[in-house]
C-alpha cells in the first residue's frame, strides 16, 4: 500500500466516521424530541 | 489475472457521498413534497416533530428502495448513459455495501415510523419499500413492458403514507391522490423512455418503446392521460376539495392533456429531435408538484 494510497483511505474512513457520528447525534435529538412529543 | 501485489491492496471504502448517492435524492424530492403534501392536507392537526418524523421516515423508506434498486441494477446501469456513472457501475461501492446500506434504511424507516408515528403508516411504508423492489425491480422490470403500469404504484404511496401518520386512517381523498400518482407514471415515464428507448435496448429492458414501438407508446400515453385527468379533478366535484385546488387542476391538467396529445400527435422518430415528448416529461414534474402544492394551499384555506 503506498503512503497516498493509505492516506486517501484514511481520509475516507474519517469522512464517514463523521457523517455517522453526525447522523447518530441527530437521531438522539429527534428520539428525545419523539418522547417528548408523544408524552404531551 | 489480477497481480499479487494487486490482491493485497484492500479496496478504498465507498466516500460517504456515493451512499447518498444511493437513495435517489432527486427522486426523494418529489417522495418528500408529495409525502408532506398528504400530510398537510389530512383534516388533523399532527405535532410538528411528529409530522417531521414521519415524513424522515417516507424519505429515508424511499432512500432504502432506491438504494436496493440500485444493488439488484448494477448490471443494468453499467448499460446505460443515463446510469453508468452511479456508485456501483461506476466501482466506486461494492454490491455488498449498497444491500446492506439499504436494508439499514428500510428496516430503520419502518421500525421508527411504527413506533412514533402509527402502525398503519408503518405497514403502508413497508409495503411501498417491498412493492418497489420486489414487484417492480426484481419481478416486472425486466419482464414487461407493462413494468412501470404496475410499478408506478410504489411511487403513489407517499400521500397516502403522509395523510394515514396524520389520521391514523384511510379516506377517499388520500386514495384519489395514490390513483393520480398510479395513473400519471405511464405517461411521465413513456415519455422518457420514447427519446431515451435505445438506451433501454441496450439494457436489455423491455421498455414500451422497445417492444411494442414508438407508435403504440404514443398511444398510451394519451390514453394513460384521460384517467389521470379524471382522477386529478375528481376530488373537486366530490366535495373533497375547494375551488382552489379544483381551478389550478383543471388548467394544469388541461394543459397536460394538450400536450399528452402533441406527442401522440407527433411522428419523429429521431430521439434527439423529438421536442413534444421532451417538452411533457418536463412538464409532468412540474404538474404534480403544482398540483400537490394547490391542494395544500386549498386545505390551509378551508374554514
Amino acid at each position: 500500500m503506498t503512503p497516498e494510497y493509505e492516506a486517501e483511505y484514511r481520509r475516507r474512513q474519517r469522512a464517514r466516521a463523521k457523517v455517522t457520528a453526525w447522523i447518530l447525534g441527530a437521531l438522539v435529538i429527534l428520539f428525545f424530541g419523539i418522547a417528548i412529543a408523544r408524552m404531551m | 489475472m489480477s497481480s499479487p501485489a494487486v490482491q493485497m491492496t484492500p479496496a478504498l471504502p465507498a466516500e460517504w457521498r456515493d451512499f447518498l448517492a444511493l437513495t435517489k435524492p432527486r427522486v426523494m424530492t418529489l417522495v418528500v413534497f408529495t409525502g408532506l403534501c398528504g400530510l398537510l392536507a389530512a383534516p388533523v392537526h399532527i405535532h410538528p416533530i411528529l409530522g417531521f418524523t414521519a415524513i424522515l421516515c417516507i424519505a429515508v423508506g424511499a432512500g432504502a428502495s432506491g438504494a436496493l434498486n440500485m444493488w439488484y441494477e448494477a448490471d443494468l446501469d453499467a448499460h446505460m448513459k443515463r446510469t453508468r456513472s452511479r456508485p456501483l457501475p461506476a466501482g466506486r461501492m461494492d454490491r455488498q455495501s449498497a444491500l446492506h446500506f439499504g436494508v439499514a434504511l428500510g428496516v430503520g424507516s419502518v421500525v421508527v415510523m411504527g413506533l412514533a408515528i402509527n402502525l398503519l403508516a408503518a405497514a403502508i411504508l413497508a409495503a411501498s419499500i417491498l412493492f418497489y423492489v420486489l414487484v417492480y425491480t426484481v419481478w416486472l422490470k425486466r419482464r414487461t413492458p407493462q413494468n412501470i403500469v404496475i410499478g408506478g404504484a410504489a411511487g403513489a404511496f407517499p400521500p397516502l403514507i403522509g395523510w394515514v401518520a396524520a389520521t391514523g386512517h384511510i379516506d377517499l381523498l388520500p386514495i384519489l391522490l395514490f390513483l393520480l400518482i398510479f395513473l400519471w407514471t405511464p405517461p411521465h415515464f413513456w415519455a422518457l423512455s420514447l427519446f431515451v428507448r435505445t438506451d433501454y435496448a441496450a439494457a436489455g429492458v423491455p421498455m414500451l418503446p422497445v417492444v411494442a414501438g414508438v407508435r403504440t407508446t404514443r398511444l398510451q400515453v394519451m390514453l394513460y392521460t384521460l384517467p389521470m385527468a379524471a382522477a386529478a379533478v375528481a376530488p373537486w366535484p366530490l366535495g373533497l376539495t375547494g375551488a382552489i385546488y379544483g381551478i389550478a387542476a383543471s388548467l394544469l391538467t388541461a394543459w397536460f392533456v394538450v400536450l399528452a396529445v402533441r406527442v401522440g400527435m407527433s411522428r419523429e422518430t429521431d430521439q434527439a429531435l423529438m421536442k413534444p415528448e421532451r417538452a411533457l416529461f418536463k412538464f409532468s414534474i412540474l404538474y404534480l408538484f403544482a398540483l400537490f402544492g394547490a391542494l395544500v394551499v386549498d386545505r390551509l384555506m378551508l374554514p
